[in-house]
């Protein structure tokens, strides 16, 4: 069985609605992955929500994650600490980008999957606190999936401009 | 009766003859004797005397002849011993009476002795002198009942300089008053009383040249200081201002009204309007509490020459043995020059306290650093609490200096903003040997206030000039090498510093020789950094405006398309 470490931004902002670089569909993302026999651990910070992951931990220390990060076969995340950490680990994964250019924010060493580059939001050095979530702006999870399973089975190579654009 | 004594050194021609022709001319001598104490005179001194008596004044002139120098003490003292009048006037030989009723400056010099029976000293001129209040002894009087109580002049003071002060000083502790006559109102040239002094050291021996001298003079002050160092804690507040009259500066003035060390005077350099505070409702309690505790007062409307020419006259005008520098929006705790004086010492030039912004993070910093080599830390140790008394290289804002020991005066090449005119005048006191002390249990808290102030210029050509004056001064008068920092300021999320982390190599590289600090909020990312100073974002907001660092409004302000890690290398390398 395979593991992968899962990184959301599932934390409400203060006004209650969801942050809008996180993915939307995470649930059915995991769903999904059990179903392929997939064993998921999410990790993240104090405040943020379950994502229907096999194993939930908060607040591990970065040492830790390091080393767990380093134990499991893989990592999937949007566009936070994470995909800076395995990049500078040297350890690949996969980064589901929504509004944020990975162009500016993502690393070419990891598979950076955008649906397309016209739902990127015009201010990108902007502050997240007031950017609505827009779902349609992500590829789904499907889509998703089919990536996460490419990259695990070491088939997934990066793409020239580092970007995998879903289109859907 | 009265006795005039006359130490004499030489200086027949030029000093003693003009000197007891006036004295003659304008003295009654009925009830009167000269005498003159010649001592180590090779110019025939004795001979005039002696001639003088012997065409008939031998009942009002003594002369007392020693063949070699005995120093200023001692000569005086040898006519105290054989004087006998009721009243005794000390006179230099190198005054000159001038026209005046007959007896009319001896009147004077014995009036207050009439009055007031705690009469001590009276003279031409007071003075201070390491803070110590006291009648110069060129032209003075003092009592027979007196002199017997406090003795005769210190002889230990050597060929002269401060043994008058230490007579008076003497004569105070025993509950004697001075007064300057005719008026006790002016300290200063134009005297009322009819004398001339040329002040040309005609009575000490001055074979060991000016230098010598100079030394001896230091010296002389160096031992007074020391014998009454309980007495010398008199301290005269200064306050520089600037159209803060309704915002900081009261509160400055209340704050120093109401020191448990009670300060002994108030100047406030006013560089704004003018305005007459007696005249303000406010000021007018202000006046009233700070004269019912005692703390005499002035109003000085400055040339609006800025921050420098204030504090340098603020330097002559002060006559205490402390000059406590504030500014108009700085408010010291009630025990802040309590506790500043507490920790001097005899070598102690100046002492600082914390002066903490009410506004900002006062948590310790441990890189903070009061040492002249890191001025462009910029990071001072007056900002932070800490424990513990320490030396220092300069102190900034508000502090108490000994006025002898900025007797250098100010950086007079700086602007008016006077950038770095603190640091430059603490330092130099460093320079000459004086030891500079943080104590920071003593706190002045202070108000930034938006308008007024002395620096409120605009022109940022001030600082400039200022700052390279400062610089010239570091390389070139003091051969000081500052040590360089590179600060970086990562006040954003863990993954902006994870891929910051990436170019730190090439940061270090190209920085080499560099004091590195950082300051963040993921300090985990750097630990094994060693070569890195890790801060708070608070501490460097205490350095310097950290927007600047903010790498997001950079990549925004140029449209960036390229990765994050490009831009910090824009940003860094």
């Amino acid at each position: 069985m395979k593991t992968l470490m899962i990184s959301p931004y599932s934390k409400k902002r203060p006004n209650g609605k969801p942050c809008a670089k996180n993915y939307p569909w995470w649930k059915e993302l995991m769903a999904l992955l059990a179903r392929e026999g997939i064993k998921t651990v999410q990790i993240g910070i104090a405040g943020e929500e379950p994502i229907g992951a096999h194993t939930c931990v908060m607040d591990l220390p970065l040492e830790t994650i390091k080393k767990d990060l380093q134990l499991c076969d893989g990592w999937v995340s949007v566009d936070n600490f994470l995909p800076h950490l395995g990049a500078s680990l040297g350890k690949r994964g996969v980064v589901i980008f929504g509004p944020s250019d990975p162009i500016v924010f993502g690393h070419p060493s990891n598979i950076n999957v955008l649906k397309d580059r016209k739902y990127l939001r015009p201010l990108q050095f902007a502050t997240w606190h007031e950017e609505e979530m827009v779902e349609e702006r992500f590829a789904r999870p499907e889509e998703i999936l089919k990536i996460i399973l490419d990259y695990l089975a070491e088939k997934t190579e990066c793409l020239s401009n580092d970007t995998l654009e879903t289109g859907s | 009766m009265v006795s005039i004594i006359i130490p004499t050194f030489n200086h027949l021609e030029d000093a003693l003859k003009p000197c007891l022709k006036t004295v003659f001319k304008y003295t009654t001598f009925a009830d009167t004797e000269v005498i003159i104490v010649a001592n180590g005179c090779t110019d025939g001194t004795e001979a005039y005397i002696q001639s003088i008596i012997d065409n008939g004044y031998g009942k009002q002139v003594k002369l007392l002849s020693f063949p070699k120098p005995l120093g200023f003490a001692k000569a005086v003292n040898a006519g105290l011993k054989a004087s006998k009048g009721d009243y005794i006037v000390f006179l230099n030989n190198d005054t000159e009476l001038l026209p005046q009723e007959q007896n009319a400056w001896i009147d004077m010099l014995r009036k207050p002795f009439k009055e007031d029976p705690k009469m001590g000293v009276t003279g031409v001129i007071r003075h201070w002198e390491v803070g110590l209040e006291f009648i110069i002894f060129f032209c003075a009087m003092t009592s027979r009942e007196v002199f017997k109580k406090v003795g005769l002049l210190d002889e230990s003071f050597g060929i002269g300089a401060m043994e008058d002060v230490d007579f008076c000083t003497r004569a105070r502790l025993l509950g004697y008053k001075f007064r300057q006559v005719p008026d006790d109102k002016s300290h200063y040239w134009p005297t009322k009383f009819p004398i001339i002094h040329r002040a040309e050291s005609t009575v000490h021996h001055l074979d060991i040249g000016r230098e010598g001298w100079e030394a001896h003079f230091k010296g002389n002050q160096d031992k007074l200081a020391e014998k009454y160092s309980e007495l010398m804690n008199t301290v005269t507040a200064t306050i520089s201002t600037k159209d803060r009259y309704f915002t900081t500066l009261p509160l400055a003035i209340f704050a120093i009204a109401n020191q448990t060390h009670k300060v002994d005077k108030l100047i406030i350099f006013d560089d704004g309007e003018h305005k007459d505070i007696r005249e303000i409702p406010l000021y007018k309690n202000l006046i009233g509490l700070i004269e019912k505790k005692g703390i005499q007062w002035a109003v000085v409307w400055g040339e609006r020459k800025g921050q420098v020419a204030n504090h340098q006259k603020a330097l002559e005008l002060a006559k205490t043995e402390w000059i406590w520098r504030l500014d108009d929006d700085n408010a010291p705790e009630p025990d802040c020059l309590e506790k500043l004086l507490k920790v001097a010492d005899k070598k102690t030039g100046a002492v600082g306290g914390l002066v903490p912004f009410s506004t900002m993070s006062t948590n310790p910093v441990k890189i903070a650093s009061n040492k002249i080599e890191d001025i462009y830390l910029g990071l001072n140790k007056q900002w932070f609490r800490h424990e513990g008394v320490s030396e220092v290289d300069h102190l900034y804002s508000t502090f108490i200096f000994r006025k002898r020991a900025g007797q250098h005066g100010y950086c007079k090449e700086l602007s008016k903003v006077g950038h770095r005119e603190e640091t430059i005048f603490t330092y130099e006191m460093k320079r000459a040997g004086w030891k500079l002390l943080l104590n920071p249990e003593a706190v002045t808290w202070h108000f930034r206030e938006a308008t007024g102030g002395i620096r409120s210029e605009t022109d940022h050509g001030f600082w400039d000039f200022d700052e390279k004056v400062f610089r010239w001064k570091m390389d070139k008068e003091w051969m000081i090498k500052p040590t360089p920092v590179k600060l970086i300021v990562l006040n954003n999320g863990l993954g902006d510093h994870i891929t910051f982390h990436e170019i730190l190599p090439e940061i270090r590289e190209k920085f080499k020789g560099n004091k590195m600090i950082i300051s963040c909020c993921y300090t985990d990312i750097f630990k094994n950094d060693k070569d890195v100073e890790l801060i708070s974002i608070g501490e460097a907001q205490a350095m310097t405006n950290i927007e600047q660092f903010n790498i997001y409004k950079w990549m925004w302000d140029r449209n960036w398309n390229k990765s994050i890690i490009e831009a910090y290398r824009g940003m860094y390398l």
